[in-house]
């Protein structure tokens, strides 16, 4: 199947240093594609840019220069890296404020307990925020990029600091999710089975400024993946290449890990 | 929890005993109830001033200046604030005025006052000129606090302008315009009684603890300010449990 595609092109992003410090260049004539109607995963070392690129692409961060073909007029769910939730609002209306301009009463209702329902947090919905951990809190900030209507859905770590069972139950609703409407989706994470387990397209960024070190589709059907298992093994080992080229030695410590 | 609150409580009564004691022993030393009227004689003073026809009306026009005073001040402080937070050239025109009525000495301020109006009136402008500065540079601080990260994630999901000042600028500032409120409110009342001293209204009570000095009424000196004291306690307490109300959240 042909898929439209976002376009990126020739993204200049630099960042004025403070205090004598040098600037940063964080982009520098950086073009990415992001086809729409999937799931395009970004991963790459602590600092390389994912998150400056998803503020770009948001519209929030405003480029030196470079083109942005296709995101004009779109709607945009953004999962902030960090929760950002409304102090003086329950968990309820946290999710409820971002659809409150556009559905009835209602059939608002109907969709906030059904999306806090799936993020585990049905008992939670008259907490504070303050009274949440921080999964908690991540996950209502889940619950409120995936009822919101976009065209675009921007994730920026979602699943961290979750145990393994709920990011796996997340991911498999947000599968189901996606499912329904193939929304075009950003995903940014540093884990690798998450990427893959998720992802069509995951590309690996490194250095400063950042290119584009190493791209891996993924064209295993979602129906047949296994989180961190399988097909997605072999998968793993060469997106674990990419993201430890560049290094002099290979990356044992890495592979110790996995 | 509620049992430390009582034990907070009867720590408190402690502490205020040890006063009265201590004032009792003073009196005592001091040996003369025109200069130190000991707590019984200022409490027999001060059910004779509550008897007095005179009571209600004093203690009401004093409250009512001192509230009219207040709300007008809140109602422009927040105007300004809000108003200087979206047009800087108006922050800027407004920044020395406050740094000079923050500066200048109560008492000039009353002087002034007093040469500008009435007597009833005069009170209520010594107020205003008094906590304005301090109710505007602390919403302009609210106002500055506002966290941008909030704002982004309103103008990314596309929330209306009207919903943007009140689910996030509204709650933002309102710790800091309750806060100052609560400093005001009582710093108000003690500026408007002592400019009442000084304009004289008919009836008020800075007027009444006036005449109490002339007639060397020590203890009726000491019971207005008893009274002065119980009123105040009465605006703190208001805006404090109308802050617990306000601030579930926290
Ligand atoms: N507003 C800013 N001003 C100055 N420098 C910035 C700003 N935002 C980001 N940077 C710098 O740009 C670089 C990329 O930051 P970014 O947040 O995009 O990294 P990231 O890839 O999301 O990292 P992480 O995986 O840790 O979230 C960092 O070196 C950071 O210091
Ligand atoms: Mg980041």
């Amino acid at each position: 199947m042909l898929y439209e595609a976002l376009q990126v092109k020739n993204l200049t992003k630099e960042f004025k240093g403070v205090r004598g410090q040098s600037a940063l260049k964080v982009y520098e004539k950086f073009s990415l594609s992001i086809p729409e109607n999937q799931v395009t995963c970004i991963m790459g070392p602590s600092g390389c840019g994912k998150t400056t690129f998803l503020n770009i692409v948001s519209g929030l961060l405003r480029p030196d220069a470079g083109e942005l073909k296709g995101f004009a007029g779109k709607t945009v769910s953004y999962l902030f890296q960090e929760p950002r939730l409304l102090p003086w609002r329950t968990v309820w209306q946290n999710v409820d404020f971002v659809i409150k301009d556009i559905y009835p009463k209602k059939q608002r209702a109907e969709i906030v307990s059904k999306y806090l329902k799936m993020v585990g947090l049905s008992d939670f919905s008259q907490y504070w925020p303050g009274k949440l951990s921080g999964g908690m809190k991540q996950r209502v900030s889940i619950a409120r990029a995936f009822v919101f209507p976009s065209d675009l859905l921007l994730m920026d770590e979602p699943f961290k600091g979750l145990d393994l069972q709920l990011k796996i139950s997340l991911l498999d609703s947000f599968a189901a999710l996606w499912q329904q409407d193939l929304r075009t989706v950003i995903f940014v994470t540093h884990d690798m089975d998450e990427a893959l387990y998720l992802g069509d397209n995951i590309y690996v960024l490194s250095g400063l400024p950042a290119k584009i070190n190493k791209s891996l589709p993924v064209t295993i059907p979602r129906g047949e993946r296994r989180y961190g298992e399988g097909k997605l093994k072999e998968l793993r080992e060469e997106l674990l290449a990419g993201l430890c080229c560049g290094q002099e030695q290979p990356c044992a410590l890495a592979r110790a890990i996995s | 929890m509620k049992h430390f609150i009582s034990k907070d409580k009867l720590y408190t009564l402690g502490a205020v005993l040890c006063l009265l004691i201590l004032w009792e022993i003073i009196s005592k030393i001091v040996g003369a109830g025109i200069l130190v009227p000991r707590p019984a004689e200022t409490w027999q003073e001060l059910v004779q001033i509550i008897r007095s026809e005179n009571f209600w009306p004093a203690v009401i026009g004093t409250t009512t200046r001192s509230l009219i005073g207040f709300g007008l001040t809140l109602f422009t402080a927040v105007l300004f604030a809000v108003m200087a937070g979206l047009w800087k050239p108006l922050y800027y025109l407004l920044s020395p005025l406050v740094v000079i009525t923050k500066a200048a000495p109560p008492i000039s301020i009353i002087l002034l006052a007093l040469i500008w109006l009435g007597t009833e009136k005069a009170p209520v402008l010594v107020g205003f000129l008094v906590i304005f500065p301090i109710i505007y540079t602390n919403i302009i601080a609210g106002v500055d606090n506002v966290d941008p990260k909030l704002i982004e994630l309103a103008a990314m999901y596309r929330i209306r302008r009207l919903r943007k000042l009140s689910e996030i600028y509204l709650p933002s500032i309102m710790p800091y315009v309750l806060a100052a409120c609560s400093t005001a409110l009582g710093l108000n009342l003690r500026v408007v009684i002592m400019a009442e001293v000084l304009s004289q209204p008919p009836i008020s009570m800075g007027t009444s603890l006036q005449s109490a000095r002339i007639f060397l009424n020590t203890a009726g000196v000491f019971a207005w300010t008893v009274v002065a004291i119980a009123l105040a306690a009465l605006f703190d307490f208001s805006v404090s449990s109308l802050r617990k109300k306000l601030e579930v959240w926290r």
